[in-house]
Parts: C-alpha cells; structure tokens; sequence
C-alpha cells in the first residue's frame, strides 16, 4: 500500500466511510489471468495466420508439379546383336521389361530392356524379295511390310503379359538384370505380393496379299486398326513406285444374337500426284476419310476420302520453307495434327480446320498450328505418344527431344549429342520410357518421368490453339472418354465465370440490401424494426443448396415464360411504390400517424404485389410494343435494333440526371409549394412533379437510345445475347437471397452504431430525415457498410452450390446476363469426383482452388486497407 | 421367397409388356447360396444408377444380411474410386480409357476386370411435339460440337437448319448433354462428336434423367441419354449412320444387330487379382447379375439384356465357371 504523503492527503476530497478498504493494486488473480487471456489469444491468433499459411503452402505444393517438365529417371545403353538389316522397329512392353526388334532382313529380336541381353530371336520368312516399306499403327503392335513386287504382309507383335505365381517360375531361369529373370523365352519379374509378372513377345506373319496393280515395289505405307471388340475396322494406304495410291478399308460388324460376323471390304484409288520415288510419306486417318502424302521437295498433299468410292485431291500445300525438304511425317494421336520435320531441323504441327474461305475442295484447310524448337540437323525420327499430344524427335546429330505439341514445350532432351544415326524411334505406351537404336544396332533406353505434360502458364492464362479449332481460344474442357482427347485447361472462362456471377448478383444485391438498411436504421417505426430485421435475419439461414434449386427447377422454368413480366417488373415496382408514396401523402395527417407501422408496411407490400400484378397482365403487349412480340427471338439478333433494350438501361440514368436538374433549377421553388399547401394538394402537386420527370425523363432516354443506336451500339453485340434457361439473372436473384441479408445485416448495425448525438444534432439544425440519412448517416458508417459490402462480396465470390445447379455449367467468355456462366467454385465441385488423384486434372483444380483463394485474400486485404482509412476518419467524430 | 416371386412375376411382365425384348433363354435362374453376408458399395455411372438398384433390390432379396450402396455420379468416378479400393463394383458406360487402366496398374499390378452386363442404344431424345423424322450422324455432330470432324459443311443452329419447316424452322436448337464425369459424355463425344469437342452452349445436367427433363420441359431442346430413361413427354429420333443410309431408331433389334449407330455395353468393372478366385460375395453378385432375374431387371429399367454367350465369357473371365 503506498503512503500517501502528507500534503495530498490535506488537498483530497474527504473519504467516504466505508467498512473495506479497497486495495488499489490489481489482484495477482486478475494479473495471471490477464496474461493468460493474452498469450491464449496471441496464439489463437498466430495458429490462424499459420493456418492459412500452411493451406496456401499445401495447395502450392499440389500445383507445382504441372510446371516441371521432364526427368530422366534411369538410362541404360548397349550394343545388340548385329544383323544384316537396317533396325525398321524397336518397340517395348508396357512395363519396360522386355522389348522388340525388327531389320529389313526379316530377323526379329527381343531382349531384355534395361540390360540388352538377347531373349530370343527368331529368322521371320518374309520370302526372297526386298523389304521396301514399313508401317506401324499409332498403337505400336500392328505392323505391315511392303516389298519389291507390289505385295504387303501383316503381321502383328504382341507383348503378352500375365501375372502368375511365383512357384510358375521353372527354377532353371536364369538370372538378369534388375531382379528379372529369364527362361529363354520370356521373361519374369517379381510383383508385391509373393506374384510374378511373365513377359513373353509373340509375333505373328501373315500370307503376302498383292497390292500394286502394275507389281510395282511398294515405296510408302500407312496401316490403321480401329473400332471396338464387336465393330473392328482395318485400313491400309499403299503407294508404288509408279505413283498409283491405293487404299483398302475392311468394317466387320459382329451380331450379338446369331454371333455372325459380317465384314466389308472396300477398295478405292486416289488421284496420282507424284511419281513414286519423291513420295517421303503418307498417312491415313483410322476411318479412312483423309490421306495425306508427302513429297520430299516440301509438298503435303491431302486427300479427302469422305465419300469412299469419290476421293478428292483437297488441298496441296508447302510444308517446307525454302529449299529445305520433309525428312519424317507422322501423326499425332487422335489423327487430327501432322508433325512435319525437315532437313533443316524444323519441327512444325498442321491440323485441319474449317475455312470456307480457303482455295480447297472440301472447305477445310490445313493450318500451320505450332512451331516447335528446330533441332541443330534434320529430323530423322518421329514417334508420338499412345497417351497424350507428346511426341519424341530425332535429329541427324543424335539428339533426342521429348516434346508436347499444345504446349509448345521441350520437356527432355535425353539424348546426348552423339555422332548417331536414329533409325527407329519408340515411346512406351504410358509415355514413361524411350528406346531408340541406331544404324550400328546400338540401343538407348531412358525411363523418363514427364507426368504432365500440357500446361505451362501459358496454357493455363493464355489463349491455345487447339485441335480443330479455327483460332487460339480460352477454353476449358478437361476430360473425355478417350485417350485420343486433348484436355483443354484454361482457367480464364472460369475466373471470368466467377467474375461474372459476382458482378451481376451484386448488382442486384447491393442497392437492394444497402436501401433497405438505410431505412431500416433511420426511417422505420420501431414496432415494424422488430418485426423486419429478425426476419431477414432468418433469410440468410437458407441453405444455399436450397436456393440452388428452387432458382434451377422452380424460378428459371418460370422466368423464361414470363421474361418479358420480369423485365417489366423491374421496371414497374419502383413507379407503383412512388404512386402509392405520392397516394399516402394524400392522406390526413392524424390518419397517417395513425396507421404508421405495420400498416404502412402492409400498403407497402400491396403496391409491390400490384406492380407484379400489372407487369403480369402487361407483359405481352409490352413485349409486342418494344420487343415485336417475341423477347428471346429478339435477344438472337435476328430482327429489330437494340433500341428498346438501350432505351431500358438508359430510363433510370435519365431518370437520375434529369430529376438532379430539375432540382438544381426548379427545385427550390416547387419546394416552395409544397410547403405552402395542404396535403391533398401538396399530394398533387408531388404527383404532378414525378410524372413531369419521369415524361421528360423518357424523353430524354428514347432520344439517347436512337442517337447510340444511330451510331451502330446495339447491346446484342455483347451485353446481352441468345436467351438460355439456366441464366445469371436467375442466379443473381438467387445469390441475391444470400448475399442481401449478409450486406443488410452488418450495413444496418454500422448505420445503427452511429453516435445519436450525430442524428439529433443533424436534425435539430432542421434537416429531414432523408437529408440526415445520406449526409450525415452514411458517410460516418462508411466503413462499415463497406466491411458489409465486401463480406456479401466474399460470399458470393465463394458461392457453390447456387452457381452448380442454376447457372447451366457454361465455360463461356461473355457478358450476356441471359447466358450461364461456369464458376471456380462450381467447377471444383462438379469435377473433383473423377480426378484421379496427383493427375493433371486433379493438379488443375488445386490450381483453381488457389485461384479463388488468391482473388478472394487479395479482395479482401485491399477492402480492409480501404475499411481502416474510413474508420479513422469516421472515429475523429 | 415372396419377394424373389414378385420380383420374377414382375420381371415377367415386363418381359412380355416390352413386346419383342426378351430374356436369353439359355441364360440361368439364380440359385442362392449360404453364407453370404456384408456390404458392397459401387461407385460409377448414373446411366447405370437405376439398375444397379434394381439389382440390388434382387439381391438382397435372395440375402437379407447383405448392404448395398450405391453412388452414381458418372462413369469418370469410378476408376478413381476403384483406384483408391472405395468401391468393390465400378459401373462404368464406356470402356476404362488406357489412362484410367494404367492409374490401375499402377497401383495393383494387374488390369481391372470388365463385365459386360446390359446393351444400351443410346437415345437422342426431342420435345414429343418436335416431328424431326431421322437424323444422320454428320447432322448429330454439327447440332452437338463446334468441330464438326463427322464432315457437316456447316453448323446447325435452328431446327430450320435441321431440316424442319413452319413454326419450328426459326426456333434454336437447345442442346442439353451430361457433365464430363459421365461416360455417357465421353462415348457420345467419342461416337457422334467423331472425337470432337461440344459447343460450349451444351447445357450440362448431372444425372440421365435430368436430361431428359430438361428436353420434356424445352420445346426446342435436344439431348442424349440412355434409352432406358425414356418418359412419355420426349421422343428418340431414328439415327442414320450416313447421308443416304437407312434410319434405324433405338430399339433392341438394331442393337443387337449394330446397325443402330449409337448402341453400346454397359460394363462393371471390379477389382479381381488374376490369381486368386473371386471373394463369395463378389462372385454371387456376378452370377445373380448374369441370372435370368438379372437380365430382367435390366429389361424393367429400359435397357436391352446379355445374351447367354456373352454371359458365359465374361463369367469365364472372372473364373466364375
């Protein structure tokens, strides 16, 4: 206790007589539990900020991988066994484990893939005459000879795997390397769980079919197998030496009642354009409707074999520059875009699309769609992959480039420069491998790791130009049910999807919400406050899945009916409330008071259901008047100008500029009258003055509407467009129903918050409610309308489930409010389930994911900074 | 008892109310087993959801003790699902692309087992009011994709350009498909998209028979689906394979013919280690699905049965013979 001196002690107010003298220092208990609260809070406080440290680490993590390219895991190198023949093929197993080699001399050979040792090797018969033309599918196992008199034969390599037991194993195999072992014919690996994998290639010849009408040697070939188990097809293109093309397609059609198989084989001839020995390559779609044929002074010829019996030279166009020459042609999976490589290392992706205005037969043309990276010498070898757009290249110094046609990217570049000639080029069919093996039988093997290949920022952010497609674009379409698909990542419809709905479902909410907490705070009688804000305050309990719902089966059915009501509605509610405004002032004043309150919001109500009323009984001549009797033909662009809808936007701009006018001129005087005259006349008076704005108003708007349209702006064009059902202006009315009571809520509490000293000062100097309200009310709760704001903003920006169901799912890019749209948040939802966790796709959406994290903390920080400026300045009162 | 005989006595009717669909008879009736108990759960395509239900209803009326759930969000669901072993069936209506196969034998060693349990003509169905007579599959492709690969020369917007006249000839045409989770989507986009893409203006309904909803709701609309999801407010129009070639509309004949264009399997695929036999429970519901009462299940939910010679060589896959 301290000792209070002497002095003090006569200048103090005498005690107060009390029993307990109350001790002045703060009990330890208080202290300790100070500091404890303190600590608990600061924690509480840090754990949250490392939190969402620590989710934004965990989604950074997830998504860096699609950036990596491509490494190398392991790479062997050996020499095989020479043979007479220049290698035609080397292909591998699917598990790496075994591979094949096929030489011109007909000598095949496999051998075990990561150490080289032979397996087996067997002496095909393919007959006397020379080996002069091989193909092979996409798909790598099915392979076609073409030889010196004109003929070909199929044969078909096979890797036939099979799990067994591990006892299956004959215990004289001997032993290779990597833990395999081998029994001279296939070869056994060890799976998990006490299994073997056994490994075994099979190859099968078949009989010599004559092709070459003339039997001249047969200088390129393409073969396609296609269909599925019941409806097979097989598809053959042959050029000879004399330059005639031949193409042979065979369908079969299985019943499944009578087990019969049906096959139809066609033959047809293309028109010749070149003699044999220029011809460099030549491929074949597996539905047989397009041939392409190239020439090694740079010229690709494309055929178009839709109609099968009448094929048609398309297109012949220069592929490559200058003098250079073609030295490998191929396809990439799915057929649609040609690789060309030249002699001069470029390496350049064409694919067909539509261009009506082009100089070629069908109204399609080939386009050249991507320029990859040229190599340092010509390209020898091409090999695409079986999976994905990736192919590998060869070039002429030995260089081996593993690459992505959409992408534009290099993801490897394994192969060292050596002094090598790639004969035959390979990729494993899950793209985890490449094998090559050179002209001195030399073979290469790398186990790569390139998991995705296709996005890049700039596949991601950027515009693509993809398959088919007319132009680059911004598209997001992420999967099929095929392998030969091109996911399309783009994350900007989406961003613009969120965007979008955000935009437009506050531009419905936040007036509504912020007008509404304006008179709830400043102008409502206190009984009808307790019956209002309790009820809006159970409007944001709805779950959003049930607003989801009702907008998607219930509102958007009934406002696609009933367009051209709801557009009148908006129109007509504020008209009929001003009306009912202008009826009210008629009234007594002691009868006014009388009903203020839930009367008057009862009068309230009913002139809003009036205007529903009118606009639904008006809307068809009102659509006739303005829209020539159809609204959503309309909106198709087809007749009519964009007049009436601009004469619409503009009404309550003109309405705003013309009433602000009116007030600046003529305002004070028409206050004048009002003040001077009785109710019944100031009621006429007042309604006289509105309708006099809201004629000129209209005026005003119909003549800027003609000028805008004279000038060609017709809001078709991109503000509005063709009528869908599932629309954002239902899904602003139901985001709106989120959204409002949230903005409401937290507006209203800062309007109420503010000091009454303000209000009752603001009055006293004899300004009206209204006046007080807007001048001195808001401007001080500021910063808590604006933290309101951006709280219904946040909400709306997150949204889900309104946007799932509602919205139509649409990856557009487009203002159109009549058209759906396809959120961030919607497409996480809808498309998580068939992500197969750690692929691209999956990756993908962890990206969007961080997207909307990123967009929503940047919002939010931004409006915070922007709250605590009006905070401070708000607290000086 | 009383349930497997009203069951059958339904499945009867059925049979015969469909007039010219039937069940194979060679295919067998189902003999319950004893001992078998506990729960399955199957994640996969929504065009199979309802008789996957129907199957199950059979089931666990031959065995009360077993539970059955059943998750039908599209057929893109169930390779993740059987990859991460939450699913023990995986119905699927389009084959496991290699992608999804190798994310499998990645995982097990081995490749995922396929049944092929039900033929499937997939419909394209209009408003009943639309008269559209047939439909080449160029003209499907240029209504449904922006990429027009089946040879269309140009788009078609209107059912005017589709070839309707009078009141229709200037209505849009609205289309409605499935989200990409569906297998359905992959093998229409597959099959009459020739592996192209769809218009961006393709309305994306989650589940089959919202499809057909929102085509029953829309005068102009047009969308596809299984054909077992037909109602009475929508009709399925005849399909051409190709300008000049006859139209076949979806019905089993020309589905088990393959001259309807757009028919397919419905398959299942299950985990199944090569080596070692199928578990009891698994089994039974292989050979309950591949039952007479199987098979007439599959004819009461609108689709087209197996018949006993591709029953016997899926069964013989899985060793269940």
């Amino acid at each position: 206790m301290v000792q209070a001196r002497a002095s003090e002690r006569k200048q103090r107010p005498p005690r107060a007589v009390t029993a307990y003298l109350r001790p002045k220092q703060t009990p330890r208990r208080v202290v300790w539990q100070d500091r404890i609260a303190d600590w608990t809070i600061s924690i509480g406080g840090l754990a949250v900020i490392l939190a969402v440290i620590g989710i934004m680490a965990f989604l950074v993590d997830v998504v860096v991988p699609l950036f990596l390219g491509g490494r190398v895991v392991a790479s062997h190198r050996y020499e095989l066994p020479k043979t007479s023949g220049r290698p035609l093929l080397v292909l591998a197993d699917e598990e790496g484990i075994l591979a094949g080699r096929i030489d011109e001399g007909g000598t095949f050979t496999s051998f075990h893939l990561p150490s080289g040792r032979e397996i087996q090797a067997l002496a095909l018969n393919l007959g006397p005459t020379r080996v002069t033309a091989f193909a092979r599918t996409i798909q790598g196992g099915d392979l076609i000879f073409g030889f010196a008199d004109g003929s070909v034969r199929f044969a078909r390599l096979d890797f036939d795997g099979r799990i067994v037991a591990a006892t299956d194993v004959p215990p004289d195999a001997r032993a290779l390397e990597a833990g395999h072992r081998t029994d001279g014919a296939a070869v056994y690996a060890a799976l998990p769980g006490g299994q073997m994998r056994r490994v075994a290639a099979k190859l099968e010849l078949l009989e010599a079919e004559a092709v070459s009408p003339t039997g001249r040697p047969i200088v390129a070939l393409d073969y396609r197998v296609g269909g599925n188990r019941e409806r097979p097809t097989r598809a053959v293109v042959a050029v000879d030496e004399a330059g005639a093309i031949l193409l042979t397609r065979s369908e079969s059609r299985l019943n499944l009642l009578t087990r019969e198989l049906t096959t139809d084989v066609r033959r047809s001839v293309l028109p010749p354009v070149a003699v044999g020995s220029t011809v460099v390559g030549v491929l074949l779609t597996q539905r047989a409707d397009e041939v392409l044929l190239g020439k090694a002074d740079g010229t690709l010829h494309r055929f178009d074999v839709r109609d099968f019996d009448r094929p048609v030279l398309a297109e012949t166009r220069d592929v490559a520059p200058g003098r250079a020459e073609i030295t490998s042609l191929g396809f990439l999976i799915g057929e649609q875009s040609v690789v060309v490589g030249t002699s001069t290392g470029d390496v350049h992706v064409y694919f067909r699309v539509a261009a009506p205005e082009a100089r070629t037969t069908d109204g399609r043309a080939l386009v050249l769609a991507h320029e990859l990276e040229p190599h340092a010498g010509a390209v020898t070898a091409f090999t695409p992959s079986e999976r994905s757009k990736a192919f590998a290249t060869a070039d002429a110094n030995g260089a081996v480039w593993l690459r992505h046609a959409t992408s534009e990217q290099v993801l490897l570049r394994p192969g060292a420069e050596r002094r090598a000639d790639v004969t035959a080029l390979s990729l494993a069919s899950r793209d985890d491998g490449i094998v090559t093996l050179d002209s001195s039988h030399t073979a290469t093997y790398w186990r790569i790791s390139a998991p995705h290949p296709e996005t890049t920022l700039q596949t991601i952010f950027g515009r693509v130009w993809y398959e088919g497609y007319p132009e680059p674009t911004h598209t997001w379409q992420s999967s099929s049910g095929t392998d030969v698909f091109e996911p399309k990542f783009s994350l900007v419809p989406l961003i613009f999807g969120t965007l979008k709905a955000t935009v437009y479902s506050l531009l419905f909410a936040v007036p509504l919400a912020l007008l509404a907490a304006v008179y709830t705070s400043e102008f409502i009688h206190p009984r009808v406050r307790a019956t209002v804000k309790p009820a809006m305050e159970m409007m944001a309990s709805l779950p959003s899945v049930v607003l989801g719902f009702i907008a998607a089966l219930v509102l958007a059915p009934l406002v696609e009916t009933w367009i051209a009501s709801v557009l009148l509605f908006l129109a007509a509610f504020p008209f009929t409330l001003l009306a009912g405004a202008v009826l009210w002032q008629a009234l007594p004043t002691r009868l006014a008071l009388l009903l203020e309150g839930v009367p008057k919001l009862g009068a309230m109500v009913v002139a809003i259901g009036l205007a529903a009323l009118l606009s639904q009984q008006l809307g068809a001549p009102f659509e006739d008047a303005f829209f020539g009797g159809d609204f959503r033909l309309w909106l198709d662009g087809g007749r009519g100008s964009g007049e009436p809808l601009l004469f619409l936007i503009l009404l309550p701009l003109s309405f705003g500029a013309v009433a602000w006018l009116a007030s600046r001129l003529v305002g004070d005087r028409v206050d004048g009258w009002l003040r001077d005259a009785t109710p019944l006349a100031a009621a006429a008076i007042d309604g006289a003055r509105w309708l006099v704005l809201f004629a000129a108003a209209a005026l005003a708007a119909s003549g800027v509407a003609s000028f805008l349209s004279l000038l060609g702006l017709d809001p078709r064009n991109g503000l509005v467009g063709t009528y869908v059902q599932r629309n954002t202006l239902v899904v602003g009315f139901a985001m709106g129903f989120a959204v409002i009571p949230i903005i409401y809520t937290i507006a209203e509490d800062a309007m109420s918050a503010v000091p009454s000293h303000l209000r009752a000062a603001s009055l006293a100097c004899g300004a009206t409610p209204w006046q007080t309200a807007i001048r001195v009310i808001v401007p001080t709760a500021t910063s808590g309308i604006f933290a309101g704001v951006m709280v219904g903003m946040g909400r709306a920006v997150g949204e889900t489930m309104i946007v799932v169901m509602a919205a139509g799912n649409t990856p557009i890019l487009d203002w159109n409010v009549f058209n759906g749209l396809r959120a961030l948040s919607a497409n996480i939802a809808v498309e998580l389930p068939e992500a197969v966790k750690d692929s691209s796709l999956y990756r993908m959406l962890f990206l969007a994911a961080l997207t909307l994290f990123a967009m929503t903390f940047v919002v939010n920080t931004v409006a915070e900074v922007v709250r605590l400026r009006f905070r401070r300045r708000a607290a000086q009162l | 008892m009383h349930r497997t005989a009203s069951l059958a006595f339904v499945g009867v009717l059925a049979a015969t109310a469909a007039a010219a669909v039937t069940v194979d008879a060679a295919l067998p009736s189902y003999q319950s087993k004893s001992g078998i108990s506990g729960n399955l759960k199957s994640i996969g395509s929504d065009t199979l959801n309802n008789l996957m239900t129907l199957w199950t209803e059979g089931f666990r009326a031959q065995y009360p003790n077993v539970q059955i759930e059943i998750e039908g969000k599209g057929s893109s669901t169930a390779p993740p699902a059987l990859v991460a072993g939450t699913a023990h069936f995986g119905p699927m209506s389009r084959p496991m692309k290699g992608a999804e196969i190798d994310a499998f034998a990645k995982k097990f060693g081995y490749k995922p087992a396929a049944i092929r349990t039900a033929v499937d003509a997939l419909a394209v169905f209009v408003h009943k009011d639309n008269p559209v007579q047939c439909l080449t599959m160029p003209q499907l492709d240029a209504i449904f994709s922006k990429t027009r690969k089946g040879g269309f020369p140009k788009e078609l917007r209107t059912w005017g350009d589709a070839g309707l006249t009078g009141a229709w000839a200037s209505q849009p045409i609205s289309l409605y498909g499935r989200n990409s989770a569906s297998g359905t989507y992959g093998y229409f986009k597959e099959t009459a998209l020739f592996d192209g893409d769809y218009k961006d203006t393709v309305k994306e309904q989650p589940g089959s028979s919202t499809v057909v909803q929102g085509v029953a709701s829309d005068r102009n609309g047009i969308g596809y689906s299984g054909v077992g999801y037909k109602t009475a407010d929508v009709r399925t129009v005849p399909i051409a394979a190709s300008e000049g070639s006859e139209c076949y509309d979806a019905t089993a004949e020309n589905a088990y013919a393959g001259l309807y264009p757009i028919s397919r399997f419905l398959y299942v695929y299950l985990n199944k280690n090569p080596n070692q036999p199928l578990d009891p429970l698994r089994s039974e519901f292989v050979r309950f699905v591949f039952s007479k009462q199987g098979q007439e299940a599959v004819i009461k939910d609108g689709y087209f049965p197996v018949t006993a010679a591709v029953a016997e060589e899926d069964l013989d896959t899985l060793g269940l013979r």
